[in-house]
């Protein structure tokens, strides 16, 4: 059976989970991450770019994450014509204001996924709502960052999805939104039945 | 009421002060109702992202925000939440996510 890949479309997914010290869910996922390089840029390097300024500590964090996961061979940054393009204009020029970069450089790879070895299903992580109508396809299957906690849910790996989220806008109600520390992926009851997970609870 | 004190260049103040004259208004109406109207305006596009129907780029072309945290800072410290997904659908799309990942 080909494997699915989880493709990242948009920055959100990325930001929101880094905001809750989430980032590792993604991981629990079990499949091969791809996401474009200027996905990665958007969240990482481009209001430090545009504001002449140094990356912070949590896009320096996000940036390891990704880094680290990308040298094991789970997360894989594809740079597609359109970052070469985008990374060419920066470097010619660092009044350049990139607009739209993140979204056309995730439709390229969604376009090109078979060169980049994606043979199989395609599971979205997005929170743009274009992307369901875009890329309706017959092997394409759409997750939200909230449906993704919802999975982490199902499967006993967090206590609640809206608990995170509440979380999320907590973190956003504050005037400098500073991330939460991370919080380890507590595995000892994943994959419980609703009946297990209860008596544990007890 | 509070006062409001704005610094503007006398060229301007006279402008203003003719355009209230000739609207029968005074230049505190002017000021108070503009005030509203943008406030207004910014509280209807967080709302409306807030509950789904306008998209992130839209409202932060519309309220002019440089980045997505700023939009979020807006839509949370205004006492709305950001908006997902019903948890009806979630469920549908995680069930989903789950049998494709061969999670259990």
């Amino acid at each position: 059976m080909r494997k699915c890949a989880m493709l990242l479309m948009d920055s959100t997914p990325l930001i929101f989970l880094a905001k809750i010290g989430r980032l590792e869910l993604l991981l629990e996922f079990n499949l091969p991450i791809y996401l474009p390089q200027e996905v990665l840029f958007e969240v990482t390097e481009k209001q430090a770019f545009e504001n002449n300024r140094k990356q912070n500590d949590e896009e320096l964090m996000i940036l390891n994450f990704i880094r680290h996961h990308q040298a094991n061979g789970t997360i894989f940054v594809i740079k597609t014509i359109v970052c070469e393009i985008a990374e060419k204009k920066r470097s010619e020029n660092p009044g350049y204001r990139s607009k739209g970069d993140g979204e056309v450089a995730a439709n390229s790879l969604f376009l090109n996924r078979y060169e980049y070895g994606i043979n199989g299903p395609a599971l979205l992580l997005y929170e743009d709502a274009d992307i369901e109508v875009v890329f309706n396809r017959n092997d394409v299957h759409f997750l939200t960052t909230y449906a993704a906690l919802v999975a982490m849910e199902k499967i006993h790996v967090i206590e609640s999805a809206d608990a995170e989220w509440e979380a999320l806008c907590k973190v956003y109600q504050e005037k400098n939104h500073q991330a939460l520390p991370r919080r380890p992926v507590d595995r000892s009851n994943r994959g419980d039945t609703e009946y297990q997970s209860k008596i544990r609870r007890r | 009421m509070p006062n409001l004190t704005v610094n503007v260049t006398p060229e301007l103040l006279k402008q203003a002060k003719l355009y209230a004259s000739q609207h029968n208004t005074t230049l505190s109406d002017l000021v108070r109702s503009n005030l509203a109207e943008l406030t207004k305006t910014d509280k209807t596009v967080l709302e409306k992202f807030a509950d789904g129907s306008v998209s992130s780029e839209d409202a932060r072309a519309l309220l002019n925000f440089k980045n997505k945290d700023e939009l979020f800072h807006a839509i949370c410290s205004g006492g709305l939440a950001i908006y997902h997904i019903s948890r009806d659908k979630a469920e549908k799309m995680a069930n989903d996510a789950i049998l494709l990942a061969e999670l259990k």
